[in-house]
């Protein structure tokens, strides 16, 4: 009688079914078969078990981070408008791009924009100089701290479908007088385009910080920029369409306090 | 989930098995947290044949990203009723594999296989046969790589042997022998041990 060899024997352990019948006949008449296949079903146990403990090893979170951020640039959803009031306020006053980094763009959708943007900006870079001043001031030998303060958290929250927190936003001021939003968020829905973090006014203005990429991010906040009244973070759906306007797709939004 | 649950310790089930039909639902209606739950649970499944069958880690990681976004994108054609979702994400990722083999000239092709070919697995040192029997991690962790992922495709992943063949492209022969050789160096290690204790 001819005896199995390894193979056939590793096949019976695994439970797979064998090329032919000869061999489990066979195992269930021979004694000596028999009890290698014990042996190898004792192998195949621990390593079962072994397995099981090691779970399903994912892969490593870069690539899932990869997965969402190219997802975000191809999801069909539109997601959640901003809401009624702040989007009207929006066609008010058209949002202009924080820093002044990005040329305004001059097509003709967007030119009758131009002059109130320049305006806003204008503004913006003027009240920006009275707070810079009065930061100047207030970072006299006296006050002067070198820590980073905590000044405001805002906990972010989806616009529609929840009530859960995604995360949070927290205002901190450094101690050269330079303020930063260090937003830190995770399950944020898939969305088609970037994340954008924003700071709303209270009158209807925005301003963009950047993009979020990986659930959290450190953005500098405009020099002189007055977060008692952009006291809302907003984080939006942006589309990589060069228009540096808020899509007005919100997907998170909290006030600082 | 349910798939939250099989790190400490029940076994997984097979990707051919029952699975959560609200978890398949939700993944059909474009939740992307089913996404995730779906990344976590099948992610390693996918890499590990990527990497057998690509042989190059980054190009492998690549492979699982593509899988993911092709899975989402179509997954209004994944029918719950027709197959599991392991079953699925399998057929997808042995599509990306093979269009990436074809994609490789024929010299290339040739010189990887003879690579594939070429490394064959070592005998395990005395070291080691010293293990730690509380810890069975370390047995499956301390084979050679490619018999490593092999028998956890086997295991976890519940693959059968040509699932795993056609998946990666590693011939049939090549796939029988990493399983043997693994659970041989396993049964060996657990025999010495047992005769050392």
């Amino acid at each position: 009688m001819q005896h199995l060899d390894d193979d056939e024997l590793i096949l019976l352990a695994l439970d797979e079914i064998p090329a032919n019948q000869r061999a489990a006949t066979h195992v269930d008449q021979c004694a000596q078969c028999g009890e290698s296949l014990q042996s190898w079903r004792l192998t195949v146990g621990t390593a079962r078990d072994a397995d099981a403990e090691l779970g399903p090893e994912p892969a490593p979170p870069h690539v899932w981070d990869a997965i969402a951020a190219e997802l975000a640039l191809l999801t069909q959803e539109v997601l959640t408008p901003l809401d009624h009031q702040a989007a009207h306020a929006a066609s008010r006053n058209p949002p202009m791009n924080a820093r002044g980094q990005q040329p305004v763009s001059l097509d003709s959708r967007r030119s009758r924009w131009v002059m109130p943007a320049m305006a806003a900006a204008i503004g913006a870079v003027i009240s920006g100089l009275v707070v810079y001043f009065a930061v100047r001031d207030d970072v006299g030998p006296d006050t002067r701290d070198t820590k980073p303060q905590l000044e405001a958290v805002a906990t972010l929250k989806p616009l529609l479908g929840g009530n859960e927190s995604l995360g949070e936003a927290e205002l901190v001021k450094s101690g050269n007088g330079v303020s930063w939003l260090q937003v830190q968020v995770k399950d944020l829905p898939v969305i088609e385009g970037s994340y954008e973090v924003w700071l709303l006014g209270v009158d209807g203005k925005m301003v963009s910080l950047g993009v979020l990429a990986a659930g959290e991010g450190n953005f500098a906040l405009p020099q002189g920029i007055d977060t008692a009244a952009y006291s809302v973070v907003d984080i939006s759906d942006e589309p990589a369409d060069g228009n540096p306007a808020h899509s007005k797709n919100s997907v998170a939004r909290g006030e600082l306090a | 989930m349910i798939y939250a649950v099989h790190v400490t310790g029940p076994p997984p089930p097979e990707p051919n098995g029952a699975v959560d039909p609200q978890w398949l639902q939700r993944f059909r209606d474009g939740d992307s947290a089913a996404l995730k739950e779906t990344f976590d649970r099948f992610s390693g499944m996918v890499l590990r044949l990527a990497v057998l069958g690509l042989r190059d880690y980054h190009d492998a990681e690549d492979l699982v990203q593509l899988v993911f976004v092709r899975a989402w994108k179509g997954r209004h054609t994944f029918d719950p009723e027709r197959g599991s979702m392991g079953g699925w994400l399998l057929g997808i990722t042995r599509r990306q594999i093979a269009d990436r083999y074809a994609a490789l000239d024929r010299d290339r092709k040739i010189i990887r296989a003879a690579t594939s070919l070429a490394s064959a697995p070592n005998p395990p040192s005395e070291d080691d046969l010293v293990i730690d029997r509380l810890d069975v991690k370390n047995e499956i962790n301390r084979l050679p790589r490619p018999q490593r992922m092999v028998l956890r495709l086997a295991f976890y992943d519940g693959l059968t042997h040509s699932e795993i063949a056609e998946t990666t492209g590693l011939p049939l022969g090549t796939v029988k022998s990493h399983i043997r050789r693994g659970l041989a160096a396993l049964k060996q290690n657990r025999e010495v041990d047992g005769a050392a204790s």
